[in-house]
């Protein structure tokens, strides 16, 4: 179900180069990963001072981050369809409301939407 | 603190992801075919909430073993904790022998293997004197060549080493 958001693109862009980087990712990094230095900005405010994160360990939150706004975005869509709507607008504003009430519980409750 | 004062200003929270990046990955779902600015803005906000809950965790995860750097098997024991987390990601984390790999290439760099220095000298006797015959009919230019044919051969000779290891010492 997931695999189908990788093949366009992978089948779109050119995969030798990917390939060469990080032999794990199926698609050019530059184009459908998020920029691994914002990754690594924010996964230390998480972390206590004292803290490092290792290479392999940035990668593949990178590719766990978009594996997530893909998934995001699959589900949302699925309910968009269900509704005959074009534009992913109204769920996402169910999720203002869940962001702002609890932040800690924000995952659990947004994938029983 | 940080985190809600900015929620609480709510148009003052900066994404720190950039959207074009987003608004792509997005798109990569065949069914989506426009994102509006509102829904890019949510996607972008959930995903550094995400990704900020998978990092604190994994930093549990490593602080519970007593490590100072998050690593790849961190990120796996803390998603395999959570269970909305683990149904989507778990098949994407790379398999645990992955994993391992890291931990490979120190070990072997000093081949544990048992007794090298003696072993070492018995095979450099083998060298000189099962090829002296031929060294002399052979002309000097070849000399260099033979160490270069007698590293590969390493390991057979030391099993072979092992068996005639009387005859060796006498």
């Amino acid at each position: 179900m997931f695999n189908a958001p990788a093949s366009p693109c992978g089948s779109g862009r050119g995969n030798h180069e990917s390939s060469e980087h990080s032999p794990r990712s199926y698609f050019r990094e530059q184009d459908c990963f998020l920029p691994i230095a914002n990754i690594s900005c924010i996964m230390k405010k998480m972390l206590p001072s004292n803290r490092k994160i290792a290479k392999d360990a940035k990668e593949t939150l990178q590719e766990c981050v978009s594996e997530f706004i893909s998934f995001v975005t699959c589900e949302v869509s699925d309910k968009c369809q269900g509704e005959k709507r074009k534009t992913i607008n109204d769920d996402c504003n169910r999720t203002v409301t869940v962001l702002k009430k609890e932040e800690g519980a924000f995952i659990m409750l947004f994938f029983h939407l | 603190m940080v985190m809600a004062d900015e929620e609480e200003n709510g148009v003052s929270i900066q994404l720190e992801f950039p959207k074009g990046r987003v608004k792509k990955i997005m798109a990569l779902d065949k069914d989506v075919k426009r994102v509006s600015s509102e829904a890019l803005f949510l996607v972008s906000r959930s995903t550094e909430l995400f990704l900020q809950f998978l990092a604190e965790k994994s930093a549990q995860v490593a602080i519970e073993k007593k490590r100072k750097t998050v690593n790849l098997e961190h990120i796996r024991v803390a998603v395999k904790r959570h269970q909305p987390t683990r149904d989507f990601l778990l098949d994407e984390l790379p398999p645990p022998s992955q994993a391992a790999k890291p931990d490979k290439p120190t070990q072997p760099a000093g081949r544990p293997k048992l007794d090298p220095a003696p072993r070492g000298t018995r095979c450099i006797d083998q060298f000189f004197r099962k090829p002296e015959p031929e060294n002399t009919a052979q002309a000097p230019g070849q000399p260099p060549e033979n160490p270069a044919q007698a590293q590969s051969p390493e390991n057979p000779d030391q099993d072979q080493a092992q068996s005639p290891v009387p005859v060796d010492e006498s």
